[in-house]
């Protein structure tokens, strides 16, 4: 699995990068309902080169917190506070200042965004290669007409489609192919920031290593910072370096993924990693959390999840527990927890089930 | 009302539930090869058995023909060649009518699978009108109500009166469950039942389907590329590859000791949250 995870790229970064993005403090709400915080007081850094996955159930407000950075909130949504500052090649940039205009021009060219079920998103009477240079026109008015038909079979060969299929429409390409393309469409204006929602979602596991793979390589060869928001976490620990788990519009838990995976500090990110039953004898079943993610408007008061936690107490119950550095002591390792009970925190799970995920196959005791 | 479907054909309980004997399907495809028509080979010659009690799984990537195999079984699609057999009886018209209350469909997107303007009710109580099951009214809504509450959707009256919109995606897909189960089959087959759901909301439907297994005995017949899935839940993998059955054998033979590369390759694909030693 080491090759694996090197494949997709994973390990290139020195943690003291600069920050290419950081959002703090963020809230998005419903307009219809400006109590309703979707997101809720999320803050998070992005280190120059690194990939950082956000996981999630749906709900969870992890796509739209993805939105609310490409400036793309759907009209039903609106940010209220936080910051959100890119700290570009040319110069940082507050996003949240940002006109629409002003943002139209980092969108794409510097920050740009792989959809999810991005492979029904290519324009089915267009061929390929007009999508592409669509794009980059957009964005390049000036470049010539040849500049253009360079850069789009350079994208191609990028992403692994022959250059040739350029005049070919959307319906001749397969699933993995299409999403190939979406990645290039993503690469157009040579961005350096890419956010990917659920990229491989859609696709089998053979297309999806494929994908992982790419995204890999084009992350070693152009330098590319990758925010990655997908539900399944363990795509998320082939791709990424960092991981940040929420959970009803919160960030729970963060850190690097080697941390989180194998000493999860939060019961939910347990929880999910239980549920992969990656070690679990053929034939057997996880135990499924109880209940369900509650909507944003019906939230359990103090800790959200503590109505579907095991070790939850009273306390649980009445007092917010607060997002806080769990590292074990004398370490600085960047892992944050939001739990009352986090066991290096110097809280103590009654019960806990110790070592919930293995490290190359062995059990491990927390 | 059991009468009404049996018509003579006398399903043999000890032979297998479905079997597929050297069934090929090809589909005619666009354009010609030097002036003849081109085929597509979705299925080349396959045998399978899946035996009563069974947790079968049919792994493969898209396009392997999994889906197609699982049509040909429920005698949704005829094959081009070969046979179908249901109880150890070809599939004739009468048997045909008793395959499709018998076996019974859950598709992967219950997003799709459910009629956005009928109720819960309406559409977990279709089938039983259109099997002519129980007395229209009060005799059909407890059936419904009773598979509503063993598909896991407690109170069942408070569901029978909702409309997909209102559920989530569990839910709905514990609605059609409820709509297949209603039906009272011996099987069910699963095109990638959970593939859309997320991972909690995944281990829940999962855990419906085994307590209804456990409970009643039901086969069941995964069609997925959900490696991990057939793990969970299979007694016995078939592995699919352009349109052949590559490798079968029980799930913990198959998975700790796999014999064919393309095995081999689905196998090594699958991503692991082991991220111990770089």
């Amino acid at each position: 699995m080491t090759t694996a995870r090197q494949q997709a790229g994973v390990g290139l970064i020195p943690d003291a990068a600069a920050p290419i993005l950081q959002i703090s403090g963020l809230t998005v709400v419903s307009r219809d309902k400006p109590t309703v915080h979707i997101v809720d007081d999320v803050s998070l850094t992005l280190r120059r080169g690194e990939a950082l996955g956000i996981a999630g159930e749906s709900g969870c407000g992890k796509t739209t917190t993805a939105l609310a950075i490409m400036g793309l909130l759907s009209g039903g949504l609106k940010r209220t506070s936080g910051e959100l500052t890119f700290f570009g090649r040319n110069g940082t940039k507050p996003l949240h200042k940002l006109s629409g205009a002003a943002m139209r021009k980092v969108r794409w060219a510097s920050i740009s965004m792989v959809f999810q079920g991005a492979m029904n998103a290519l324009d089915p009477v267009k061929t390929v290669g007009a999508q592409i240079a669509e794009a980059i026109v957009l964005h390049e008015p000036r470049l010539s007409r040849s500049a253009v038909l360079k850069r789009v079979s350079q994208l191609l060969d990028q992403v692994g489609v022959a250059s040739k299929r350029s005049v070919y429409y959307p319906h001749e390409f397969s699933g993995g192919q299409k999403q190939r393309l979406m990645i290039a469409l993503a690469l157009a204006c040579r961005p350096e920031l890419v956010i990917a929602d659920e990229p491989t979602t859609a696709l089998d596991v053979i297309t999806q290593a494929q994908i992982l793979d790419l995204i890999g390589e084009l992350r070693r060869e152009l330098g590319l910072s990758l925010l990655m928001i997908t539900h399944d976490l363990a795509v998320l620990a082939q791709a990424c370096e960092k991981i940040a788990v929420m959970y009803a519009g919160q960030v729970v838990e963060t850190g690097r993924v080697e941390d989180v995976y194998r000493f999860p500090q939060h019961p939910y990110t347990a929880r999910l990693l239980d549920l992969l039953g990656a070690d679990d004898a053929p034939g057997t079943l996880p135990e499924p959390i109880p209940g369900n993610q509650p909507r944003p408007d019906a939230r359990p008061v103090a800790c959200r999840f503590h109505d579907r936690c095991a070790f939850a107490t009273e306390r649980c119950a009445t007092e917010a527990p607060l997002l806080r550095e769990v590292s074990p002591q004398g370490m600085v390792t960047d892992h944050w927890a939001r739990c009352h009970y986090s066991p290096w925190a110097g809280g103590r799970v009654p019960d806990r089930p110790a070592g919930t995920a293995t490290v190359d196959g062995k059990q491990e005791v927390l | 009302m059991e009468g009404s479907v049996h018509e003579g054909s006398a399903i043999d309980e000890s032979a297998p539930l479905l079997e597929a004997v050297g069934v090929s399907v090809r589909y005619r495809v666009r354009g010609r090869h030097r002036g003849a028509a081109r085929y597509l080979t979705a299925l080349d010659g396959v045998n399978l058995t899946w035996r009563e009690g069974e947790t079968l799984a049919l792994v493969g990537e898209s396009g392997s023909g999994k889906s197609t195999l699982g049509r040909v079984l429920l005698g949704l699609l005829p094959p081009t060649s070969g046979q179908v057999k249901y109880g150890g009886l070809p599939i004739t018209k009468a048997v045909e009518r008793k395959l499709r209350r018998d076996v019974q469909l859950i598709f992967q997107d219950p997003y799709q699978s459910l009629s956005p303007r009928s109720t819960v009710g309406t559409q977990v109580s279709a089938g039983l009108e259109i099997h002519e099951i129980g007395e229209r009214g009060v005799e059909r809504t407890a059936i419904g109500l009773a598979a509503l509450s063993a598909a896991g959707l407690n109170p069942p009256e408070v569901y029978w009166r909702r409309y997909p919109h209102q559920l989530s995606g569990g839910e709905r897909q514990r609605v059609v469950i409820a709509g297949a189960m209603a039906l009272g089959p011996r099987a069910l087959v699963c095109d990638e039942p959970v593939s859309a759901l997320d991972v909690s909301v995944r281990a829940q439907v999962l855990n419906v389907l085994a307590t209804l297994r456990s409970q009643r005995g039901l086969s069941l017949l995964f069609i997925t590329h959900d490696v991990r899935l057939a793990r969970q839940m299979s007694d016995r993998i078939v592995v699919l590859y352009r349109g052949n059955v590559v490798e079968e054998g029980s799930t913990a033979t198959v998975l700790a000791d796999p014999q064919h590369d393309y095995t081999k390759r689905l196998l090594a694909a699958v991503p692991s949250v082991r991220v111990g030693s770089r």
